[in-house]
């Protein structure tokens, strides 16, 4: 049984009365994409920023390649490989595209300037942002603003990429262009976990995939299967009518 | 060191602290709604100071022209807020707080050219005099402040609690973002505030003009730092925060004095800020805004 | 020679060298000990902003009790050199390294993760005052009274000259040293990171850089180059006291330069100063009598105004027209 990249074990997340995380437990693959659903408020947020240490959980452990990260600083975290995008994205607006792109190639020093000057062109050229390099990155729309978030944590060298809402306001032509990239990054020998409401997306990339409901894992493993569940239906839809499960998930979007 | 300077250390600490306190809720009310640090606002506690002096000239009696003086300086701070920040808003922060840095300078070059750069006094009649309470001599001049400043934040506090501005000052502090939803016109309510919060500054200063002597530079001298730590150690915007606030620290410098000498009582107020930046970084109210 | 000026940093550097350059020569022809001293004062606050720039401009922090360093710098030496016969050159270093340990202690109390930046501001105000509380109490530092030095001779070794324009070489060649410092953090890697944190320091955060690390490099520079100022200010003004060192009045006049100048740029804390602090000094005696107190009031308008005219500088607008002068020649877009 090969090695697990991420494993996340009884995690518990807590702020205030609220349970966020509910003793919440998985393993992640190296070389997969890992797809994270649930309605809104489910907590796959508090999650991503849990794992990538912007908030610490109350219980649980969290293992990295092996060694337990529980609590420590994202800044620590990079340099162990673990890389994160905002659901808000975060540029660095006053920087060029490119500038924005060599502060996450410099790797927080691993890098030397030149090398990080190199890298951060190939990022740029495998994220199509090429056009757009000298430009501010304040001034994007908000399909390049995604990529440039994706691009600049790329550029920090990750095994494993967290990629939050990438999907979210993107034109269905922008979100095609988006999954392919996705794919292009897990080919490229980086671990993916995505949280998205877009199912197309969803369905499309993923090859295993986590239900989460109110801060607690209800479902897990195959999409198709999966989704097919009672549980996760009754998730999204309440205890109204189960309906017809179809195999064809066109462009829904699962709101709760 | 005995008992009764001990007593007489922390009695005088609380009369003290009843005035930081009126200075520090000023300052966290601005910075609660407006999110600026008001750097200054110690200078509106040394004009509270001269405008006192100037009545007391005049004929009238300081204490009755506590009210019309805080009309005027509140007033005036809404003018200022209109003139110099408000067109600021949409810049980086730095640059509000920089202009009121600028203000500082400004007024602290117009009470020196109005009132020159010595030391000016404001003498009672019963400036001296005082009272025994228990073995510890208070004088009536500190004990009128402190009174009044206590009668002053409970009016406030009524004012916060139960006028449509006040409630509107407490939704906009714990909350700008709802605060526009719910109609506040948040443009009118950052000029009453900052009127508001310079005036009690400025009513601190009529309360301590008998006491105390006044010069251009009194309010950043003195008042400075223990207003900060107050604010920090309140958590920053809480109302009743700053007024506990400033009674503690108020009884810390009192007891400071005493062990480390009169000279270097702001120290206390160092060591209390560190302390509190290092182990209580969001005050005694943990982040929870009145 | 056009690439190299093309980028903005390299242009600004020969044009702030070039400036300082006009300076030493113009100083060597002038004759009146007046201008002399007002060329140094304005070479001294440019250094001193250019420096700032490294902190409050660069990293974006919220630096606005600077004068500390400065003070701590100029009572060093004082201290050094009267009381201790320390050498005013080993006296500048010292001061130096005073001021980059009481910024390194700042940072520990104030810079942590998560904690606001207002919390930092308030605080190093507030430190400038109490420093200045203590040192007027301090009888052994020379109380109110402050320090005197005595200069009968010129002497390089001990950094004291009877003549002026001597102290106006030795400011303009250590405001080259900060015009280099500030140059070559801006095109490195620490460039970088203090633009991410900057701009976004969660997200910076996330990119691997540790931002309070950053923060406290920063500001270590940052408030040591102040403190070497401080202690070559005393040497020059051969008198010191509290009031002078640590006035909250000057330390906003040293914050002019870079803020209404371009605080991300090289440039502007060194034009911004070279303009202001003349300008200061000539309205300051042609307004005699109540000068101090008008003086005041003009200043601190002048900041208020000048902050809402220019909210990012005047370099900003230099920075665009470079950009328009440079890109029309350069054509195909640039990797660097």
């Amino acid at each position: 049984m090969s090695h697990a990249l991420l494993e996340v074990r009884n995690m518990v997340k807590r702020f205030g009365g609220l349970t966020a995380v509910d003793h919440v437990s998985f393993e992640v693959m190296p070389g997969r994409i890992i797809g994270v659903i649930g309605p809104n408020g489910s907590g796959k947020t508090t999650l991503f920023a849990n794992v990538s240490g912007f908030q610490t959980p109350e219980e649980g452990e969290i293992r990295f390649d092996g060694r337990l990260i529980t609590g420590m600083r994202p800044s620590v975290l990079c340099e162990l490989g673990i890389a994160r995008t905002f659901q808000i994205v975060q540029p660095f607006a006053g920087l060029t595209v490119y500038d924005n792109v060599v502060a996450g190639a410099l790797r927080g020093g691993r890098t030397s300037l030149t090398e990080a000057k190199q890298k951060a062109s190939q990022i740029i050229e495998m994220c199509g942002l090429r056009p757009v390099s000298q430009q501010m990155a304040g001034s994007l729309p908000i399909a390049g603003r995604k990529r440039l978030e994706v691009a600049r944590a790329l550029a920090t060298g990750p095994k494993l990429l967290l990629l939050d809402e990438v999907m979210a306001g993107l034109r269905p032509t922008e979100v095609d262009e988006a999954i392919a990239l996705v794919r292009q990054i897990r080919d490229s020998g980086v671990t993916v976990i995505l949280v998205e409401h877009l199912m197309r997306a969803v369905m499309a990339l993923s090859e295993e995939l986590l239900v989460l409901q109110q801060g607690k894992l209800i479902a897990r493993g195959d999409p198709k299967t999966v989704c097919n569940q009672p549980e996760v239906i009754r998730a999204y839809f309440g205890e109204a009518k189960v309906p017809e499960t179809t195999t064809n998930h066109q462009e829904v979007t699962l709101h709760a | 060191m005995t008992f009764e300077l001990i007593v007489q250390a922390v009695l005088l600490g609380l009369l003290q602290g009843g005035v930081y306190a009126l200075v520090a809720c000023g300052l966290t009310l601005i910075y609660g709604v407006m999110k600026i640090v008001n750097f200054a606002h110690a200078e509106f506690l040394t004009l509270g100071m001269y405008l006192a002096m100037a009545a007391f000239h005049l004929g009238a009696s300081p204490y009755l022209a506590a009210l019309p003086i805080f009309g005027a300086v509140a007033v005036m701070g809404a003018g200022i807020q209109r003139l110099l920040i408000r067109p600021a808003l949409q810049h980086p922060q730095i640059n509000q707080m920089l202009i009121t840095i600028g203000l500082s300078t400004m007024m602290i070059g117009a009470m020196q050219l109005i009132w020159g750069p010595n030391n000016q006094v404001l003498k009672l009649e019963w400036s001296g005099e005082s009272m025994e309470l228990g073995g510890v001599r208070l004088t009536y001049v500190r004990l009128i402040s402190f009174a009044s400043a206590a009668a002053i934040a409970a009016m406030a506090w009524w004012f916060l609690k139960h006028t449509r501005t006040g409630m509107a000052m407490r939704a906009a502090s714990q909350n700008p973002q709802s605060a526009r939803l719910m109609g506040i016109e948040v443009m009118r309510l950052n000029m009453i505030t900052f009127g508001v919060g310079t005036g009690l500054a400025a009513l601190a200063g009529v309360l301590i003009a008998p006491a105390f002597f006044a010069n251009p530079t009194f309010g950043t001298d003195y008042f400075i730092l223990p207003a900060f730590v107050i604010v920090v150690l309140g958590t920053m915007g809480n109302f009743a925060g700053a007024l506990i606030g400033g009674l503690i620290i108020g009884v810390a410098e009192g007891l400071g004095g005493l062990v480390f000498g009169p000279a270097l009582r702001q120290l206390v107020s160092l060591l209390l800020f560190v302390v509190v930046l290092l182990f209580l970084p969001r005050g005694l109210f943990k982040g929870k805004v009145t | 020679m056009t690439k190299f000026l093309s980028e903005w940093n390299n242009w600004q550097l020969v044009v702030a060298l070039g400036f300082v350059l006009l300076c030493a020569l113009g100083g060597s022809a002038v004759e009146s000990d007046y201008v002399i001293q007002v060329m140094v004062l304005a070479a001294v606050y440019a250094a001193v902003g250019t420096a700032w720039s490294i902190a409050g401009g660069l990293s974006g922090l919220l630096l606005l009790g600077y004068i500390s360093f400065f003070g701590l710098g100029a009572y060093v030496d004082g201290v050094f050199f009267t009381k201790l016969g320390l050498n005013p050159w080993l006296c500048i270093v010292l001061g130096f390294f005073s001021a980059a340990l009481l910024a390194w202690l700042i940072s520990l109390v104030t810079l942590r993760f998560g904690l606001g930046e207002d919390y930092f501001a308030m605080f190093t105000v507030a430190l400038s005052q109490v420093l200045k509380y203590i040192l007027l109490n301090w009888d052994y530092v020379g109380g109110a009274t402050g320090i005197y030095l005595t200069v009968i001779e010129d002497n390089f070794w001990t950094l004291s000259f009877v003549e002026r324009k001597p102290y106006l070489y030795i400011a303009l060649v250590m405001l080259v040293g900060v015009i280099l410092i500030n140059y070559s953090i801006q095109r490195s890697r620490m460039g970088y990171y203090l633009a991410a944190v900057r701009e976004n320091d969660q997200a910076a955060e996330a990119l691997g850089i540790n931002v309070h690390k950053v923060k406290t490099q920063a500001m270590i520079i940052s408030g040591g180059l102040a403190g070497s100022m401080g202690a070559f200010y005393t040497q020059f003004a051969t008198f010191i006291d509290p009031k002078q060192v640590f006035s909250l009045a000057t330390n906003f006049e040293m914050l002019l330069g870079p803020v209404l100048g371009g605080r991300l740029s090289i440039i502007g804390p060194v034009m911004g100063a070279s303009f202001l602090k003349p300008m200061q000094d000539f309205l300051r005696g042609w307004m005699g009598g109540d000068a101090d107190a008008l003086y005041l009031i003009l200043y601190g308008a002048v900041l208020a105004i000048g902050i809402l005219l220019l909210p990012k500088g005047a370099a900003h607008y230099v920075q665009i027209w470079h950009r328009k002068r440079y890109t029309a020649t350069n054509g195909e877009e640039k990797q660097t």
